[in-house]
């Protein structure tokens, strides 16, 4: 499990407990197989271990066909690859004290990166803020970086001790 | 065989034999030619009727085992103005050829509302668009056979080859519109994925699915299909 590094923040959780069971609720669900997607709308919730993320909208990309595996042609495994996932419409991450706000996140499974963008992505961890445009984290390493656009950050001296529960689980 | 000899013949054997009104030898040679002509004529209509009976009746006993009836009757019974038919089974295919076929544990019509049938214990198979099956069981339901609607209730039974199940405890489907509405909760699996939700609305056959009302999706990454090589480990597919 590589450690996390570069600005912490709530993404990362998803790269700790990446094997947890998921849970996506929201009030309503649209699966358009023709254009291969899925909508969950009204305060979406997910959850996965300590992470939670909350937007209006969730948007599902898939490629092979749910239909497909409902009409029982492709074989279990391959049925429904997920492609991409999209959350709009203002996005709260939070995991333990990290919260990172935004207004899109985009998560791509083939490079296995969470791009969050807002106008600011807001990243907090207890007193210290950092603000910039584009939050991107790579799930595979852990490493998150900002881009594009100034960063500004306010880290409040001595407030970021080791505490051994932010380390990832081993 | 005696011969009756009417009794002016006893003293005039000679006269007798040639008296218009035939004397015994002749009445016998025109029986004989009488039965020879029908036996003339019977005879080859007999053995034309033969030869096609041979031909046909082995003909139709394979024919039939091999055609085997789109609809069995079963038991029928009329009590009143209902109609009842046991095990009742239908079997066709759907406009864009695929199989299906339905049976039920009986059938009520009331005979003075024919469109509408109840039935108890359905048992559908459709055959879907490629090779896979999908079986749909239910306790009860009913069809109405002018607007094309059925209504599934008592718990509804759905899976599919490709590893789908589903829960539901009514359905109503419109055949003609190919779609499925139900209002009561329902629960759809998928190896260890599980979608819960209070409605669903399934329309434009099948490719169209809305869940409404505390949507509720559980399923582990490890379960979905691996993402291409280059991401080595399973991610989490949720992110900000």
């Amino acid at each position: 499990q590589p450690a996390p590094s570069g600005p912490p923040n709530a993404l990362q959780g998803f790269a700790t407990n990446r094997n947890e069971p998921i849970r996506i609720n929201s009030d309503t669900l649209e699966v358009k197989d023709k254009e291969k997607q899925a909508v969950f709308a009204g305060k979406v919730v997910v959850t996965q271990g300590d992470t939670t993320l909350k937007a209006p909208q969730l948007l599902v990309y898939y490629d092979g066909d749910v239909a497909a595996g409902v009409q029982g042609s492709a074989q279990p495994t391959e049925s429904s690859k997920i492609r991409k996932l999209e959350a709009t419409g203002g996005v709260v991450v939070q995991t333990k004290d990290q919260t990172a706000t935004g207004d899109t996140g985009v998560f791509e499974m083939k490079t296995n990166t969470v791009t969050m963008t807002g106008n600011p992505v807001v990243l907090t961890q207890g007193p210290n803020v950092i603000r910039g445009k584009r939050l991107v984290v790579d799930l595979t390493t852990g490493v998150s970086r900002f881009e594009g656009g100034r960063v500004e950050s306010l880290i409040v001296p001595n407030s970021v001790k080791p505490d051994p529960a932010a380390q990832p689980r081993r | 065989m005696n011969r009756h000899l009417p009794p002016d013949d006893f003293d005039r054997p000679d006269i007798a034999t040639f008296v218009g009104r035939g004397a015994p030898d002749f009445r016998k040679a025109k029986r004989h030619s009488a039965r020879v002509r029908l036996v003339k004529r019977v005879l080859p209509v007999a053995i034309l009727v033969a030869v096609v009976l041979m031909i046909t009746v082995p003909l139709v006993r394979n024919l039939s085992m091999k055609v085997e009836l789109p609809f069995d009757l079963g038991t029928l019974s009329l009590s009143g103005t209902r109609l009842t038919m046991e095990a009742p089974k239908l079997s066709g295919f759907t406009d864009d050829n695929r199989a299906y076929n339905i049976s039920a544990g009986s059938a009520i019509q009331d005979v003075t509302k024919p469109d509408l049938i109840g039935l108890t214990d359905i048992t559908a198979r459709l055959e879907l668009a490629n090779k896979g099956w999908a079986t749909v069981k239910s306790h009860t339901g009913s069809l109405d056979t002018k607007t094309q609607f059925i209504t599934l209730s008592d718990g509804v039974d759905l899976a599919t080859n490709g590893g789908y199940a589903g829960k539901m405890q009514d359905a109503a489907v419109d055949v003609k519109a190919g779609s499925v509405t139900t209002d009561h909760p329902v629960v759809l699996t998928y190896l260890d994925g599980k979608l819960v939700s209070d409605r669903l609305k399934i329309t434009d056959r099948g490719s169209r699915a809305y869940f409404e009302g505390n949507v509720q999706l559980d399923f582990r990454l490890s379960s979905l299909p691996k993402s291409d090589p280059p991401a080595p480990a399973p991610q989490p597919i949720v992110k900000p």
